[in-house]
């Protein structure tokens, strides 16, 4: 009985990182190279809402989870709210309809038809004097 | 000959049908391993791709599934690719737990083992999912090993059936062309074995050139030969005839040389008795003349002259019975023919002071030619006769004359001591025109004719050696001719 209790807990401790909504590893490690293509420095400060971006975040190596917006160097948007308290902050979407409503957002990083999309916007990121490396270039519309 | 029931190893047509099938059989073989081969690669080959397109398919639109945890359609996307050669298809992410199996045996969660990053597996491929070179996973497909191995067993079938039929028409086709190859010749042989002796033989025109060339040569030159042999042996019999004829004269002239011996003998035989004749009838003159005739001294001298002319016609009786020429055999007693022989050669002996010494301790009966015979033994006297009158050392010159039983065997043993004769030349002695002697003295056919004689017409046996012997306390060496009968 005991045995089976552990078992179940066990179980559980490994099902408990597919409750995330994304595979939280991959993504940190997708975002570091994103953001490292803007910015060309290590421990990024990065601002987000969200509590599974922010766990994305803290699973970094080279991204650094920014308490307020203020101190930080980049925020990823999730969603519209996010815009709210965005200020002159540099933003990057999760999904490409929010590229729209902001012109703070440079870029966004989502998913089409289960294939990964990246966009860069060229005007945006020559208004904040960023300057991507030549291997992201190709996403720079 | 060519055997035509029994397989004949050493012929052409054997050999070339091995060359032939053993090529096409290593041909075969050959292709058989490297079909086999093809196939084990081409069946791994598609494997290979099989897994590359499904990867190419699930990389466009698993990765996605993989980076949001949508294991649903993970499951989805997974379960629709059917293939015999795939067993299982997993999807782990970069740390190896199982995040789909196709197959219910892998659990979802737990962890597979990536030694296939390390270790080659033949029936394990795996393609990684990379976005940005960031690993998201990988697609792993296991191989279904027993559906490779149905397919390698069905292209092994198929390569078997393949070269078994390929082995068969092998053998058919170097059959035939061995045949085809070899026939020219075997018909060559075949009507060389077929043709009678001395049959003129043409060959058609061959196909193959060589072929052509060898049977036209072949048919020439066996034409020649038969040529050549009709006229060898017309040119055999004529020459033959010759010789033949050539012998017959010089059996004559040898005769005729004897006689012409004989006829002095005889008229120095003649002297004598002839003397007597007129030593007697001179005296019946005188006393009669004188009237001093007394009849009975006239019988007795009467008695004498009959005596003296019974003696000349024996002579004449005995020389008119050799020159005679008889073509019937009879019968007569070895002490009879020697006593005619000793009778023809008597006076050239005694003219050359020559002793013949008879023994005739077996009086043994012959039938045969009876002047062939006694011709046969003067020509060896006469050759005896001259050894020993050109023998000059001796003094007294002796011919031996013996009869008697060897082995059961009538023998007349004949020796002088003459010296003997060379031991190289003494096998060529009985040879026709073989002499020692001066050309004008002989002609070397004398113990030839003696051979003829005794071997060839009266089947006995003539044999020749030198012979040393002790006669009246002296040693001598001589020729001894032993006639076997």
């Amino acid at each position: 009985m005991r045995k089976n209790f552990f078992g179940l807990i066990l179980f559980g401790l490994i099902q408990a990182q597919y409750l995330f909504s994304f595979d939280i590893e991959t993504a940190s490690k997708i975002y570091d190279k994103l953001f490292y293509a803007v910015f060309e420095k290590t421990n990024i400060k990065v601002f987000v809402n969200d509590d599974e971006y922010k766990q994305m975040i803290l699973s970094s190596k080279n991204l650094v989870l920014s308490e307020s917006i203020n101190m930080s160097d980049i925020v990823i948007v999730t969603s519209e709210n996010d815009l709210i308290n965005i200020q002159d902050k540099v933003a990057f979407a999760i999904e490409k309809s929010l590229l729209e409503k902001n012109t703070n957002i440079i870029g966004a990083f989502y998913w089409n038809k289960g294939r990964p999309e990246i966009i860069f916007i060229k005007d945006r990121l020559a208004h904040y004097n960023l300057k991507i490396t030549e291997s992201f270039e190709k996403y720079v519309k | 000959m060519l055997n035509k029931k029994n397989i004949n190893f050493s012929s052409l047509k054997f050999k070339l049908f091995m060359s032939m099938f053993i090529v096409l059989f290593l041909f075969i073989i050959a292709k058989f391993f490297i079909d086999y081969k093809e196939n084990e690669q081409k069946t791994l080959n598609y494997l290979v791709n099989t897994n590359k397109t499904i990867n190419k398919f699930l990389a466009q639109n698993i990765k996605g599934y993989i980076y949001n945890n949508d294991f649903e359609n993970i499951k989805s996307l997974v379960d629709s690719i059917e293939n015999p050669y795939i067993r299982n298809i997993l999807i782990v992410n970069p740390k190896g737990k199982i995040l789909y199996s196709k197959l219910t045996e892998k659990q979802i969660g737990s962890d597979y083992t990536l030694s296939f990053l390390s270790e080659k597996n033949n029936f394990l491929f795996y393609s990684s999912f990379d976005f940005l070179d960031v690993n998201m996973g990988y697609q792993i497909i296991e191989a279904n090993m027993q559906e490779y191995e149905n397919e390698l067993i069905s292209e092994l079938k198929k390569l078997f059936l393949f070269s078994t039929i390929s082995t068969f028409f092998g053998l058919l086709l170097s059959f035939i062309l061995s045949t085809y190859i070899s026939r020219p010749i075997n018909e060559i042989i075949n009507r060389l074995n077929k043709s009678k002796k001395n049959e003129y033989i043409k060959f058609d025109k061959q196909e193959i050139d060589e072929f052509d060339f060898l049977a036209q040569t072949v048919a020439i030159q066996r034409n020649e030969l038969i040529e050549l042999n009709k006229n060898l042996s017309i040119k055999i019999k004529e020459e033959v005839n010759k010789s033949q004829k050539i012998e017959k004269k010089l059996f004559e002239s040898e005769k005729l040389a004897a006689m012409g011996e004989m006829i002095g003998n005889i008229s120095h035989q003649w002297r004598q008795p002839l003397s007597v004749i007129s030593t007697v009838a001179s005296g019946i003159i005188v006393n009669q003349k004188f009237n001093l005739l007394d009849l009975d001294k006239i019988e007795g001298d009467m008695n004498n002259i009959v005596l003296q002319t019974k003696y000349l016609s024996k002579t004449i009786d005995d020389f008119r019975n050799f020159i005679k020429n008889t073509n019937v055999k009879s019968s007569f007693t070895i002490s009879h023919l020697l006593d005619k022989l000793v009778s023809l050669t008597h006076s050239a002996l005694v003219n050359n002071n020559i002793i013949l010494i008879k023994e005739i301790s077996e009086d043994f009966e012959l039938t045969a030619y009876e002047n062939e015979l006694i011709q046969a033994l003067i020509n060896i006297i006469n050759n005896s006769k001259d050894a020993t009158l050109s023998h000059t050392e001796i003094t007294n010159k002796y011919i031996f004359i013996k009869t008697e039983y060897t082995n059961g065997k009538k023998q007349l043993i004949i020796y002088d001591n003459g010296g003997g004769i060379k031991q190289d030349i003494i096998d060529k002695i009985f040879e026709p025109y073989f002499t020692t002697k001066n050309q004008s003295l002989g002609t070397g056919i004398g113990l030839h004719m003696t051979y003829t004689i005794l071997v060839i017409k009266h089947n006995a046996q003539i044999e020749v050696s030198n012979y040393k012997f002790n006669y009246d306390y002296t040693e001598y060496v001589g020729a001894k001719f032993i006639i076997t009968f």
